[in-house]
């Protein structure tokens, strides 16, 4: 977030292929029309895009407005001007001070940098919940031979998971190693930094973002493993 | 979804050394080369597939492809009686639990979102949704209960996974 | 060489009929090709107009030597004896030089011979393929051979093989012959042609393209056009106005503007222009015809640039139609089915409405280029890119090229064929032919019974030709005239019309019967000869009481009159003179030019420049300076105008006048030198920089507003010059630009995306609240409620802009022409649409400011267009009047004037002698609006005079 001090967001935010800047919003308010939540809350796209335009950056990234954004850019699709707009949402968030970000989203992305996961769960917590899982996939009638496969090399393809599968829901683990089973399919699980999810797209963080996409790289690396699944 | 855009834009190398597949590849091609087979019995209830605007919507944007054809084949190899929601595809309605809301306190704008689902979900009355993402996953299951509806939400591979035979 | 054809006009739409017959006339023969099997283009498909709900498309046609081609509806086909058609035709190339050029078509085969097809049907009762109608906006069916134009005359049925399979069901089955599928696209080429005029026009945007609105999977979404064939009563439901899915009744629509257009994203920006007009038409309509009240159009600006658009659209808003100020994101359906749609209300809420049917109001297509030889010397496009433009600017733009055409046609030296054929005024010798169409009317009239009571009851005499349509019928037809000296000819055929032009070089009056239609009006045998004795009977006595038109012969002064030098007139005495017409310019000031100084334009003061220049040394062109006309008598062809210049009268003879004394900017006063008005920052800007750091544009001061409530047109146009400039000088500088409706229509919308892509804000007001202004010691405070941002918003300015608006010459010429006005004052042509420069006076033409806003290039082409009018008189050796005029019974008349006021055409006056009211033979059209308005059946119509028509009635009802 260098530079943002003396930057807009209508300079920072990155504009779509047809590179259309938010000036050439003509506030014709189809963005508006289609957003679910206009007017919930005092949302209102054509309005964030506006206030853009005039530099109004600090309003947006005081209010709860980006956060109200689910970005999915239903706006965005329809827009005749082709008008960033989750672009500038996704710009605003991250411009907001991280210790003011809401909820969970920043919290995440720091435990993901120091665990490896977006819920810090430990390690041997973790192994233990794989094992576990595994064995009860075993159990199962056509699937006795499975084991979870952990850290293993020359795999074809990676598996990351998402934290809460591996928290929460441990029971859906279970569908993808099936299928994996299934087609004779030789995967792996990294033991270390295994968080499928980059929260660092919600918060606007891009610095985060890398670190995190870059420890999938680095698992391809040591793991020597031919294919990646995203994980999302 | 972030994780090739950040390949993409961070390590542009690493498409070099590696192929990546998102799960509707890895899942149609498992199917289409014989590797897994499916029971055809086991899903004929009226499944309404959603599409995540990450896969669709976003990925047509950013990557110049939306994964809208490859998951309805999917289905379409063992689920006969799967209905698209009206508006679909690039049109879709989010769930609501995208961008990270899921994570926020914001529980009434997402609710307001969820409606919106519900009220499509509704129209064309399922009994099973079928999704292939865990933050869609989460919010219609939680829309679902809002709404006082009692209909089960099942991950795309899920499913694929209940109608394996092994 | 052949050189028959001085032109060749490519596309017959609206534009390609006004070239083709500016240029026929004159008397030059021309070409007039189309792709489609018939001609029209998209007008064929709209019954309704602006401004009058009506459609008008005849008033294009010839209203001096009427007879030289048929006078029906223009919608059912184009008849003049100088214009050839040929259907299925698309340029290829074009070679050569002007004056001989060789082009080459590319000649699609129609499949079915027009001569030899009688339009019975048999053809499309075999034939297995069923497609979609595209002239119903695919809500109907139709089969592969079928009729591209339901209302056509003559109505042949064409095949179109990209559906047709080639079984030759229908071949087998044609009673005459008349169908060929083994032919191929031929190439055939024309040597000798002087010009091409290319008035291809342009497509619609197709939505079945790029899916904007998620509409394809709900029915009750239509286009525009599908939408004005839904209203018509030859459409799909037959005038039923119900929707597609399932069949209700129509009575709540939304207007979907801008689709296809004012689009980045699939490379469209522009503004189609006449989309918003086009909806508020079909949204009155609407209303109007389903007593509803509940429709919407959501737009972004609403469009309404043309003269009387503004009030118009106000009467529009009073039928109940709402104007939702946001374009909408996608379609959705209701939990009834029905087609619904979300938006934002100004408060900046969200809401959900239904909707009977959505029309998408669509534009033109993108990424449309003329062909490559629109560069060859010699052809001449409508525009300058395939484009799409409000009628009237249309007619303009096409006698503008007609014009260009018509200088090589002289140039050259084509053949004129001007016909002064006269009916035979000998003792009425009349004759009946009945065609029998092979065995059609044998079976389902009792032909027998007819020929024995016409003669009996008449002594007429009344032949049977088995099929006078085909080539030996023809020959039978014309001997048994020739024989027997026929001067008066009934023809009973199955679509007779062609035989309307056939004939027409004959000195023949003819009357003509369509057997087909007593046929499938009536139920039995004797019935439909019960009809169509009646109609015999009527016609027999309609020709009998004939009177034959009268051939007026009178000098015409070949000399015009331009009043007004500024832009439009130049262009006028220009056109004039070229063509060998002397013209006398009469100027109120001490210099051409008018508007000249307000114009920041280099490319334009250039050309303007160097038309003075040209007009100025022209010796066939008298220029009177400080000069205005004070009266005017005559007719036209002969007018006498009394111009007083510095006390001295002068008389000048002209056979036209043209109008063009203009206007200028509206009057605006204040004192304030940091208060501009956008025309004086215009010129400002062409010299200096503008130093101003934070300048606010008004637009629409005192415009739009009554007393003056019309779009000026140019003011949005000219603002965004001066937004972009100041740009360019100073990217700092803060521009804020309060608007209404950005009226960037056409290309202009590329000047409106390039100011906010360099940074101008764009504000909306609303009419009933003009954003305030403070002057303070620095400047100024706007200020103005945000509709974007929900909030009332304060801009500071040290420059203010206003948009001030153009109205016309005050100069009582209405008065002194008596010519009709708008409420605002300006001249009024006789019809909007279809003949923007004539006034309701023969001879007398409009063009320029005086008429309407507009810019200088439009003002130069109304000029040219007006000249291009004037000269169908001028160039006339002798006038002739047409067949039916009205004449006063001068012994019965009260002189009461109720038909001088009532005369369509300012055909009728009082003369200021005997204080008796008379009519100008050439300007009555005949329509007949005096004889039904005067009290004292004082008013004869020729050839409709009471004994003749008494008989009729007689006849019918006996």
């Amino acid at each position: 977030m260098e530079n943002s001090k003396d930057k807009t967001v209508k300079d920072l935010a990155p504009l779509r292929d047809i590179k259309s800047s938010p000036e050439l919003c003509m506030s014709c308010g189809t963005c508006s029309a289609g957003c679910p939540i206009t007017g919930q809350d005092g949302f209102d796209p054509r309005k964030i895009v506006g206030m853009v335009i005039e530099g109004r950056d600090q309003e947006l990234v005081e209010s709860n407005l980006p956060w109200l954004c689910t970005m999915c850019a239903k706006c965005e699709h329809a827009c005749p001007m082709g008008i960033n707009i989750t672009g500038i949402v996704r710009t605003i968030r991250g411009l907001v001070d991280r210790d003011k970000v809401p909820g969970m989203i920043h919290k995440g992305v720091e435990l993901c940098l120091e665990t490896g996961n977006n819920i810090g769960l430990p390690s041997e917590d973790f192994d233990f919940i794989i094992e576990d899982v595994g064995e009860e996939v075993a159990e199962e009638e056509g699937y006795e031979e499975f084991a979870a496969p952990i850290d293993k090399e020359n795999a074809n393809i990676l598996h990351t998971l998402h934290n809460k599968l591996v928290n929460t829901q441990n029971e859906d683990l279970v569908h993808w190693w099936k299928i994996f089973h299934a087609a004779d399919e030789s995967f792996t699980i990294p033991s270390e930094n295994w968080e499928g999810v980059n929260w660092g797209l919600f918060s606007g963080d891009d610095e985060s973002m890398k670190t995190v996409v870059g420890r999938i790289v680095e698992h391809m690396e040591k793991l020597k493993v031919k294919n990646l699944m995203y994980p999302e | 979804m972030a994780t090739r855009s950040g390949l993409e834009r961070w390590f542009p190398e690493f498409f070099d050394k590696y192929n990546a597949y998102t799960v509707f590849d890895l899942m149609k091609s498992y199917i289409e080369d014989g590797r897994i087979k499916l029971d055809k019995e086991m899903f004929t209830q009226r499944i309404a597939y959603h599409d995540p605007c990450n896969y669709g919507r976003k990925s047509e944007e950013k990557f110049g492809y939306g994964y809208y054809e490859e998951p309805r084949w999917i289905l379409d190899q063992f689920a006969p009686n799967w209905v698209d929601l009206f508006p679909s595809k690039a049109n879709g309605y989010c769930c609501g639990g995208g961008g990270g809301t899921m994570l926020t306190p914001f529980k009434e704008v997402r609710s307001h979102y969820g409606k919106k689902k519900i009220e499509q979900i509704k129209r064309v009355e399922p009994e099973l949704i079928v999704v292939p993402c865990h933050s869609c996953h989460g919010q219609i299951q939680s829309s679902l209960s809002e709404a006082e509806m009692d209909i089960p939400v099942k991950y795309l591979w899920e499913v694929v996974a209940d109608a394996l035979i092994v | 060489m052949d050189r028959k054809f001085s032109t060749l006009v490519a596309g017959a739409g609206i534009s390609g009929v006004r070239a083709a017959l500016d240029l026929a006339e004159l008397g030059y023969r021309v070409l007039l090709i189309d792709k489609k099997a018939s001609a029209g283009g998209i007008l064929s498909q709209l019954d309704y107009q602006f401004p009058n709900d009506h459609c008008g498309m005849c008033r294009t046609l010839p209203m001096i030597d009427r007879n030289n081609g048929a006078q029906f509806c223009l919608r059912k086909g184009i008849f003049h004896k100088n214009i050839t058609f040929m259907p299925g035709c698309e340029i290829e190339t074009v070679k050569g030089t002007p004056g001989n050029l060789s082009i080459s078509l590319k000649r699609s085969p129609l499949g079915v011979d027009p001569e030899k097809c009688t339009g019975c049907l048999s053809c499309e009762s075999v034939c297995p393929v069923t497609v979609k109608e595209d002239f119903n906006g695919n809500l109907s069916q139709r089969k592969a051979i079928y009729l591209p134009v339901p209302h056509n005359i003559p109505n042949k049925r064409v095949i179109d093989f990209e559906s047709c399979t080639k079984c030759g069901e229908c071949v087998s089955e044609c009673p005459t012959n008349a169908i060929d599928i083994t032919k191929d696209v031929g190439i055939e080429t024309i040597d000798g042609i002087g010009s091409v005029i290319l008035a291809t026009g342009t497509e619609l945007y197709n939505p079945d393209g790029v899916d904007l609105y998620n509409t394809s999977k709900i029915k009750d979404v239509v286009t525009a056009t599908a939408f004005e064939r839904i209203m018509s009563s030859s459409g799909p439901y037959k005038g039923k106005i119900q929707r597609p899915s399932d069949g209700k009744e129509i009575k709540k629509v939304a207007f979907i503007q801008c689709v296809g257009s004012r689009n980045l994203m699939i490379g469209a920006d522009y503004c189609s222009s006449v989309c918003c007009m086009f909806a508020l038409k079909e949204a009155a309509l609407l209303a109007e015809k389903t007593k509803s009240s509940d429709s919407a159009i959501f737009c972004m600006d609403l469009r309404t640039f043309s003269r009387d658009g503004e009030r118009y659209k106000e009467r529009v808003k009073e039928k109940g139609v709402r104007f939702i100020r946001s374009r909408i994101h996608s379609v959705e359906k209701d939990d009834s089915g029905n087609p619904s749609i979300s938006y934002v209300d100004a408060d900046g809420k969200q809401k959900s409405e239904s909707f009977d049917l959505v029309v998408l109001s669509t534009g033109k297509s993108q990424n449309l280029t003329h062909p490559s030889f629109i560069e060859n010397e010699g052809v001449f496009g409508i525009s300058e890119t395939p484009d799409f433009k409000e009628i009237s600017d249309s007619m303009i733009n096409s006698s503008f090229a007609s014009s260009k055409a018509i200088q090589i046609a002289k140039e050259y030296d084509y053949e004129t064929k001007k016909s002064s054929t006269q009916i035979n005024d000998d003792d009425p010798k009349l004759h009946i032919i009945l065609c029998s169409c092979g065995n059609l009317f044998k079976e389902n009239v009792d032909l027998t019974k007819i020929t024995e009571d016409i003669s009996r009851i008449y002594g007429i005499g009344i032949t049977t030709i088995d099929q006078a349509c085909s080539l030996e019928g023809w020959s039978e037809l014309k001997s048994i005239i020739d024989e027997k000296g026929v001067n008066r000819l009934i023809i009973g055929a199955c679509n007779p019309q062609i035989f309307s032009t056939k004939l027409s070089d004959n000195s023949l009056l003819t009357e003509i019967i369509t057997l087909a239609e007593h046929i499938s009006d009536t139920e039995s045998v004797d019935e439909a000869t019960k009809s169509i004795l009646s109609e015999i009977a009527s016609s027999i006595g309609r020709l009998k009481k004939y009177t034959p038109q009268k051939v007026r012969s009178m000098n015409i002064s070949k000399r015009a009159l331009v009043l007004g030098g500024g832009i439009s007139g130049l262009s006028s005495a220009k056109t004039l003179s070229d063509s060998g017409v002397p013209v006398t310019i009469v100027e109120k000031s001490d210099k051409l030019g008018g508007n000249l100084p307000f114009i920041s334009d280099e490319t334009v003061i250039k050309s303007i420049k160097n038309l003075i220049e040209k007009v100025s040394s022209d010796s066939n062109i008298d220029i009177l300076f400080n000069s205005e006309l004070s009266s005017h008598k005559g007719v036209p062809g002969k007018f006498e105008s009394v111009i007083s210049k510095e006390n001295t009268e002068l008389i000048v003879q002209t056979g036209s006048i043209i109008v063009a004394t203009g206007g200028g900017k509206a009057s605006f006063d204040d004192e304030n030198e940091r208060v501009k008005t956008t025309f004086d920052l215009s010129i400002e800007l062409m010299e200096k920089k503008v130093d101003a750091k934070n300048i606010v544009m008004m637009q629409c001061k005192d415009s739009r507003v009554e007393p003056f409530n019309y779009c000026s047109r140019i003011c949005c146009g000219k603002a965004l010059d001066n937004a972009i400039k100041i740009k360019e000088q100073n990217p700092d500088a803060k521009i804020t630009m309060f608007y209404r409706d950005i009226m960037a229509y056409g290309d202009i919308e590329k000047k409106y995306t390039e100011a906010r892509r360099r940074g101008v804000i764009f504000k909306r007001f609303e009419k009933e609240k003009y954003p305030e202004v403070i002057s303070n010691d620095n400047g100024f405070t706007i200020k103005a409620f945000d509709f974007i941002l929900n909030e009332d918003i304060e801009i500071k300015a040290d420059l203010l802009v206003y948009s001030t608006g153009v109205a016309p010459q005050v100069d009582n010429l209405e008065k002194t022409l008596k010519l009709k006005t708008t409420v605002d004052g300006f001249i009024k042509e006789v019809d909007f649409k279809f003949r923007p420069v004539d006034t309701g006076k023969e001879g007398i033409f409009i063009c320029g400011l005086r008429r309407n806003p507009a810019n200088a290039s439009e003002a130069e082409k109304e000029g040219v267009s007006a000249a291009q009018r004037a000269l169908r008189l001028l160039n006339s050796e002798i006038l002739i009047s047409s067949g039916q005029v009205a004449h006063v019974r001068h012994s019965i008349c009260s002189r009461c004037n109720a038909c001088v006021t009532a005369c369509p055409y300012t055909a009728r006056f009082v003369s200021v002698e005997d204080r008796k009211v008379y009519v100008d033979d050439i300007s009555c059209q005949g329509c007949g609006t005096c004889a039904s308005v005067c009290p004292n059946n004082a008013t004869i119509i020729e050839g409709f005079e009471e004994k003749g028509i008494l008989d009729s009635i007689e006849a019918a009802l006996g």
